[in-house]
């Protein structure tokens, strides 16, 4: 066990679905204040309780030292640990691990991990999501060439994995189904309507190799995922997750002539799993990081489910349902629950918990015990993933 | 978000002037640690492998594709809406780095992973010269 003395007692999620005034829409601290409200309530924990506060960076604009801010409009009083994280896609992790930390050294006995983001503002043209960056090598060495986001980018990573290893459309597009099917179990998804191998093979081309159902879509939401002390959430009337190992990798690989099939889940999954002391053998449910199938599909070969470069026979041949061998993505993932910006990661987080909770109603993975959750932030220059993270999870015991 | 077609900061980052006042002159350049050796692009103000200082060096202008994408939705960069579809590629150079840019002068489909490429220059402002490749 890496954080004995520490609990998951209070897991929250507004739901995706855009709100009737839009208004309300794009405020950030809405979404906070909703999310901090439903994370308290699944714990029994009051608002005075709370004594550290995490922050993700959104992709919204906030001002400087967001998180002091934060803590104030929300009426916290007197915290003694307030912090941000700004790994991208890995950032729930991130914030996990920071709380994770003032809790095992004593600092503090509650700390109430926040993520929202509203990249979608429906009065706006669909197109352009953030305002592009003022600085950095997108800017200057990748936009005047002609990229187009992350799916252009995720593109040519799919290129080569299918070149190496004859990784095919029909082979991801089962991941894209499967978790389709698992969004319509999911009140909070975005969609609700199943799709099937056809459609996706079928849909709108976006960037060769990539496809419209190859693409996340894009919602606006908050997340909070709430730690105790062991001793706190024995007086909580919980069931308690644990974090029973961890890793994260920044800048994974060879930086000259980098393979780009291979992501930092490798360096992260290891650390992840020797501090657990299990395998992917004793996992009982996958939550990973998917703002693309293909990205999904080299998760799952870095984490020890297949061989390097089989992550398309494997995710073709294995059941991934809920209800099936491998259950993959249960709440939809952000491919189809939606991805809420830079709180993206909260998907995966949240709903990992969720299930060790058992708490995940027509989609619950019986008995899960065991569950992997990823996340990944960014993609690097002429690489892969750019930040990656895994955590082992427990189902703990009542006291 | 503009519709008008992105440029490079070129004022904001000092040491990577080189690199585009050289594609003005329809030069490619790329940086060379005067410790390690080590080539290295994009333009960064030391080396990557060992921190040390970096000069330019002329580039071949040869490569070879490593990885490509055909653009057929403009979704995050309108202003490129007139062009599709068209082809951005890593190509590795003769030198050693990995460079994104444009694969022009042939066909989307026709491209593939290892095509043999060379520079050309496409001015696309008063001060901004773009190094794309083209089939050889
Ligand atoms: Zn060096």
């Amino acid at each position: 066990m890496t954080f004995e003395d520490v609990a998951i007692v209070g897991i929250g999620e507004t739901a995706k679905r855009r709100p009737d005034d839009p208004a309300e829409l794009r405020s950030l601290e809405r979404l906070y204040a909703d999310a901090t409200a439903s994370t308290l309530d699944s714990a029994g924990l009051q608002h005075a309780a709370i004594d550290g506060v995490g922050v993700i960076r959104s992709g919204v604009q906030t001002p400087a030292n967001f998180v002091g801010h934060l803590v104030e409009t929300l009426g916290f009083e007197n915290v003694r640990w307030a912090t941000t994280a700004d790994t991208g896609g890995s950032n729930a992790v991130s914030l996990l691990l920071q709380g994770a930390l003032a809790i095992d050294a004593g600092i503090v006995e509650t700390f109430l991990c926040l993520g929202a983001d509203a990249p979608v503002d429906p009065t706006a043209p669909p197109a352009g999501l953030f305002e592009r960056d003022p600085r950095g090598y997108v800017r200057n060495y990748m936009d005047p060439f002609g990229t187009q986001g992350p799916n252009s980018r995720l593109a040519h990573v799919q290129t080569v994995h299918a070149s190496e290893y004859g990784t095919t459309r029909e082979q991801l597009g089962h991941i894209a189904v499967v978790q389709r099917r698992h969004a319509a179990l999911n009140p909070r998804a975005w969609f609700d309507d199943p799709i099937d191998l056809a459609a996706y093979l079928d849909a709108t081309p976006i960037a060769d190799p990539i496809g419209l159902f190859d693409c996340v879509i894009p919602v606006n939401g908050g997340f909070g995922v709430l730690l105790a002390s062991a001793e706190r959430a024995s007086e909580l009337d919980v069931d308690p997750v644990e974090i029973a190992g961890f890793g994260e990798c920044s800048n994974y690989g060879d930086s000259r002539s980098p393979d780009v099939t291979t992501t930092g889940v490798t360096v992260a999954g290891r650390a992840a799993y020797d501090r657990a002391g299990v395998g992917p053998d004793a996992i009982d449910c996958w939550q990973v990081y998917d703002d693309y199938p293909i990205v999904v599909a080299m998760q799952l070969e870095d984490l020890g489910l297949c061989d390097k470069g089989d992550g398309g026979p494997y995710v073709a041949g294995t059941d991934l349902g809920f209800d099936g061998d491998v259950p993959l993505n249960t709440s939809g993932g952000q491919l189809s629950a939606g991805q809420p910006g830079m709180a993206a990661g909260f998907v995966q987080l949240v709903e990992g918990i969720r299930q060790l909770r058992r708490d995940a109603d027509d989609r619950q993975v019986r008995g899960a015990t065991r569950g992997v959750v990823t996340g990944a932030g960014g993609v690097a220059y002429g690489k892969n993933l750019r930040h990656c993270s895994v955590l082992v999870l427990e189902r703990g015991d009542r006291s | 978000m503009t519709d008008s077609r992105p440029l490079p900061s070129l004022a904001e980052a000092s040491y990577a002037r080189e690199f585009w006042d050289a594609a003005n002159e329809g030069r490619l350049v790329v940086q060379r640690c005067e410790a390690c050796t080590t080539t290295q692009y994009f333009p960064r103000p030391r080396c990557g492998a060992c921190g040390g200082s970096v000069d330019w060096v002329e580039a071949s202008g040869l490569g070879t594709v490593y990885s490509h994408a055909v653009i057929r939705r403009p979704v995050s960069n309108p202003a490129f809406r007139d062009e599709v579809p068209y082809v951005t590629a890593y190509v590795e150079l003769e030198e050693g780095p990995r460079l994104f840019t444009r694969i022009v002068e042939c066909e989307p489909e026709t491209v593939e992973r290892g095509l043999p490429v060379s520079v050309t220059f496409e001015r696309v402002s008063e001060s901004v010269v773009l190094p794309t490749f083209e089939p050889r």
